[in-house]
């Protein structure tokens, strides 16, 4: 189980980028976090993964207290940040510690299996298009089986074709081992394509407004009307929480 | 028949052959040899017909004799050789330090605090300034030509080195971070990867600029070497021996280039630029 507990970040100049922010995601939950930019979502994905430190509140996954990077958890970043002097099945490697090289070899492949790239194990990554170079990065993330894998915008860069077919990939790839996901984006329909339940986040200082659980059954039908109402909900809770920011301004 | 029954292209995955690259690289040679080679035969035309004086300005012609003939005594072997020899140590020497340096003090704050001041302040000495005191210290034989070069090697890949660690993309560190890699992994898998490509355009200026610094180092006495063939052929008055070192320093200082060069490309493959490869 991911808890963050109070966490709240200032930065060096002064500015509260998250006040007290808590929360728990249960084990193979997907959770989605949306809001504006500015809002604090990516640093509140970045306390939770341990590339930062938080001023107040303790992070923790499965009893584990997180302060630095840990194997418990891996994370996805909004652009691939592949290695470029390394082939596509090197990147994939990169992070896993396994001493036996037959093994890991083994790993590699069924995780490029996974991401559907197994053709491209010898490719430089100047030579994936954006879509394959973020399964790589997926697949990367994955392949050290993380307890909590954490998502910041992963597909936000890919048209909305590619964006669509990864996010389906994504479902299918969870529904095999059910980690716990953690979804920042902007874009409310991958949210809801996706998430057990949503976080919509306010700015200034960055903090939970609202979190809807949604009930819908999986595959989910982007056109449903279903799906629609709790989309018009959320986006009327971004809507109010943009408004009121306005008028506290 | 229905109009979704698009049958797919198959996909052929396959790499250029060689043989064309050869062949645009021997066209791009020729291109190359195009401009000295019409100099050349400009000036030897020149002097035959009388518009030169050809005492202090050999033709061509004459410049290759004499190379024929410093190759044929053996001298030019030796000359070569020791000039090679003593660019090589100083150049080993320098890539060294410099780089130790340049990654120390891109890595650490604290190090680039506590050495980079001082490492500006010996860069802004002319290095030809240090000759009198290399002389003192080391002798006027190896030991100080190759200080000397050194120093001039030196510069140019401590800069390349440090300036490239600090130009790392922070992005792709965070990678390396995310999967917790020590300081000494992150700078073996990360930050030397990430700066081999500017670490081999440093060695290349570090080595341009020991060519440089042997000329200075050989005029400071030497009874062998190329600058050596330069200062006796000013001695002498033999401008022919004069040029034809100047001519050996461009072809051994371009092949040692284009040997640095070609090494590091199967290195850089990776690489995703506008320019094709060295």
């Amino acid at each position: 189980m991911l808890q963050v507990n109070a966490i709240s970040k200032i930065y060096l100049n002064g500015t509260q980028a998250l006040d007290n922010i808590t929360l728990k995601v249960e084990d193979g939950e997907i959770f989605g976090i949306v809001g504006g930019s500015g809002c604090g979502k990516s640093t509140l994905l970045r306390l939770i993964s341990g590339l930062d430190t938080a001023t107040g509140g303790i992070v923790s996954v499965d009893g584990v207290t997180i302060i630095k990077p840990h194997p418990y958890i891996g994370l996805v970043f909004q652009e691939p940040r592949l290695l470029p002097w390394l082939n596509v099945a090197d990147n994939v490697g990169f992070g896993l510690n396994e001493p036996n090289t037959e093994l890991k070899k083994q790993r590699i492949d069924e995780a490029l299996e996974k991401v559907g790239l197994s053709r491209f194990a010898t490719y430089w990554p100047k030579e994936l298009s954006g879509g394959q170079a973020q399964r790589t990065a997926l697949a990367r993330a994955l392949v050290t089986r993380p307890h909590v894998l954490l998502l910041d915008e992963p597909f936000s860069a890919l048209d909305a074709f590619t964006r669509a077919e990864l996010q389906e990939h994504l479902l299918e790839l969870w529904n095999e081992s059910r980690p716990t996901l953690v979804l920042v984006t902007h874009d409310i329909e991958e949210a809801l394509f996706l998430a057990d339940r949503i976080a919509v986040m306010r700015p200034y200082p960055g903090r939970i407004a609202e979190t809807f659980r949604i009930n819908l059954p999986r595959r989910r039908d982007r056109l449903s009307p279903e799906f629609e109402k709790v989309k018009r909900d959320i986006l009327r809770s971004l809507n109010t929480t943009l408004i009121s920011h306005k008028i506290a301004s | 028949m229905s109009a979704t029954e698009i049958s797919l292209p198959e996909i052929v995955h396959e790499k250029a052959s060689a043989a064309p690259i050869v062949k645009s690289r021997l066209k791009s040679v020729w291109l190359g040899m195009l401009v000295p080679l019409v100099l050349a035969l400009f000036w030897e035309a020149s002097v035959q017909t009388g518009l030169i004086v050809g005492r202090l300005m050999p033709p061509p012609s004459r410049i290759m004799m004499t190379l024929w003939n410093l190759w044929q005594s053996g001298d030019l072997t030796t000359h070569i050789i020791a000039t090679t020899l003593r660019v090589f140590s100083g150049f080993v020497v320098g890539t060294i330090v410099g780089t130790l340096f340049g990654a120390l003090t891109g890595y650490s704050l604290l190090m680039r605090r506590l050495f980079d001041p001082s490492l500006q302040a010996l860069r802004a000495i002319p290095s030809i300034a240090w000759v009198p005191l290399f002389i003192l210290w080391l002798g006027i034989f190896e030991e100080s030509k190759i200080a000397l070069i050194a120093v001039g090697v030196f510069f140019p890949v401590y800069l390349g080195v440090s300036g490239a660690v600090l130009s790392v993309d922070r992005k792709i560190v965070e990678v390396g971070r995310i999967f917790r890699l020590s300081g000494f992994e992150l700078i073996r898998r990360i930050l030397l990867p990430a700066v081999l490509p500017s670490y081999v355009i440093a060695l290349r200026s570090g080595l341009g600029l020991g060519w440089m610094f042997v000329v200075a180092a050989e005029f400071m006495g030497a009874s062998e070497g190329l600058g050596y063939l330069l200062v006796d052929g000013q001695q002498l008055g033999k401008p022919d021996q004069i040029l034809a070192a100047i001519i050996i320093f461009a072809i051994v200082g371009k092949l040692s280039d284009s040997l640095i060069a070609s090494i590091a490309v199967p290195f850089l493959r990776w690489e995703d630029r506008f320019g094709p490869g060295a």
